[in-house]
């Protein structure tokens, strides 16, 4: 399963200190919830517990606003929930807040903190309507789902759309924007969501949204993988020795070993003769002989 | 590769400590410079999970193959959980320590960069071992 945006739920109020979301439709065990929570206000959100707190931005000058960005994997006591209540701020100060519900393969990971990168900047002011948010993230993995957050105070001001041209430096994807809202209680606040997917595992680069209000921003770009397993299979290597034929050099001494011839002895053989009597000098006066003495 | 450090370099392979590292895509092999491990770790995957810098020690064992008069060099397969890891080569090395004296002994190409992300990152060791000497 590819992580994708599945849904999101959005809630503004000013009464109290608490800001009730409805869950997320459809919300099943294992999905991401993300909420993008601001409040007029440098109080802040409290992380609700079993959320994990990924972010915060603080604009403390000119028009205090804060947002906290809080994570949770969905179980059974959350799907079967019918809301979730934040608490942060004062009453009678602008609050607002979204909940994403992601859909993907998030198991294996002991917080939401493991699959995502998270970067804050706080008071940046617009430059020619465009407010350019330094910094960026690198997702972990090509696809990643990128979500855009970016919140401002000013007074007075019109509930109306403020935001526009979301966009990152690198590569920078199809954006669909999801919250763009103003609420005036007393002071005046805007929040406004967009979400993308990230086809590259590389820098997203600085991130940027045109923005009808001139007071400065704080935005938040959240890069959220899914948990992927990957294995291979190693290929046999092999050495191979080859013996070599040993080379005399120039200089090299050589010893020779000694020949041997060797001789086997015969035996000897004697030939008995018959011993004969022969007249030498064949003269009838002459001697006769036995000439082997036998 | 590391061809001189395996002359000039004992290796025992019944009795030292052999490691396998990963290596991103930015590796290149140059197997007449790269003798020693810290002649490729520059390019070693970022540790994530249970994956640590230097890689993951094996544990080894020999078989020998009378007939074809080789003998074979084998692991226990190594996983790494929580892992985060981009990988593209696995280096076997003997590590003695010191980097710069642990030498090389192959380098294995995986064919394409494996990832894993918050997962569990598997290698397994080749049904006909790790390596064959003849």
């Amino acid at each position: 399963m590819a992580i994708a945006y599945a849904s999101h739920q959005y809630a503004e109020g000013s009464a109290g200190t608490t800001l009730t979301i409805t869950k997320p439709t459809s919300l099943a065990v294992g999905d991401l919830m993300l909420a993008v929570l601001s409040v007029g206000n440098t109080t802040a959100w409290t992380t609700l517990s079993g959320w994990t707190a990924v972010g915060s931005t603080v604009i403390s000058s000119n028009f205090p606003t804060r947002m906290n960005l809080m994570a949770k994997i969905a179980d059974s006591g959350d799907t079967a929930a019918s809301n979730f209540t934040f608490t942060g701020g004062a009453s009678g100060e602008p609050k607002m807040g979204v909940i994403y519900r992601i859909t993907g393969n998030f198991a294996g990971s002991s917080t939401p903190t493991d699959f995502m990168v998270v970067d804050t900047d706080n008071s940046v002011t617009p430059s020619g309507g465009t407010v350019t948010f330094p910094g960026g993230v690198t997702p972990l993995a090509a696809s990643a789902l990128l979500v855009f957050a970016i919140t401002c105070g000013e007074s007075p001001g019109a509930d109306a759309p403020q935001f526009s041209s979301h966009a990152v430096a690198n590569s920078n994807p199809t954006w669909t924007e999801d919250v763009d809202e103003g609420l005036q209680v007393g002071a005046f606040m805007n929040m406004g969501t967009a979400h993308a997917t990230f086809s590259v595992a590389t820098t997203t680069g600085a991130y940027s949204v045109a923005s009808g209000r001139t007071s400065v921003h704080g935005g938040a770009l959240v890069a959220i993988n899914e948990t992927t397993n990957g294995s291979v299979t190693l290929d046999v290597a092999s050495m191979t020795a080859t013996p070599q034929a040993p080379t005399v050099t120039g200089g090299a001494t050589v010893t020779l070993d000694v020949a041997s011839v060797t001789a086997t002895a015969q035996t000897m053989t004697a030939a008995a003769t018959a011993a004969k009597w022969v007249n030498t000098d064949k003269s009838s006066a002459g001697t006769i002989t036995n000439p082997d003495k036998s | 590769m590391g061809d001189t450090a395996q002359i000039s370099t004992a290796i025992n392979f019944a009795t030292d400590t052999f490691k396998l590292m990963l290596l991103t895509a930015s590796h290149t092999t140059d197997i007449d410079a790269q003798v020693f491990i810290n002649s490729v770790s520059a390019n070693e995957v970022a540790a994530s999970g249970t994956y640590s810098a230097g890689g993951v020690t094996l544990t080894l064992s020999a078989s020998t193959d009378d007939t074809n008069d080789k003998g074979a060099l084998d692991a226990t397969d190594v996983s790494f959980t929580s892992a985060t890891i981009a990988a593209r080569y696995a280096v076997l090395y003997k590590d003695t320590g010191t980097p710069a004296t642990s030498p090389i002994v192959c380098i294995y190409d995986l064919g394409s960069t494996i990832t894993s992300t918050v997962g569990t990152f598997s290698i397994t060791i080749n049904a006909s071992g790790l390596l064959t000497l003849a």
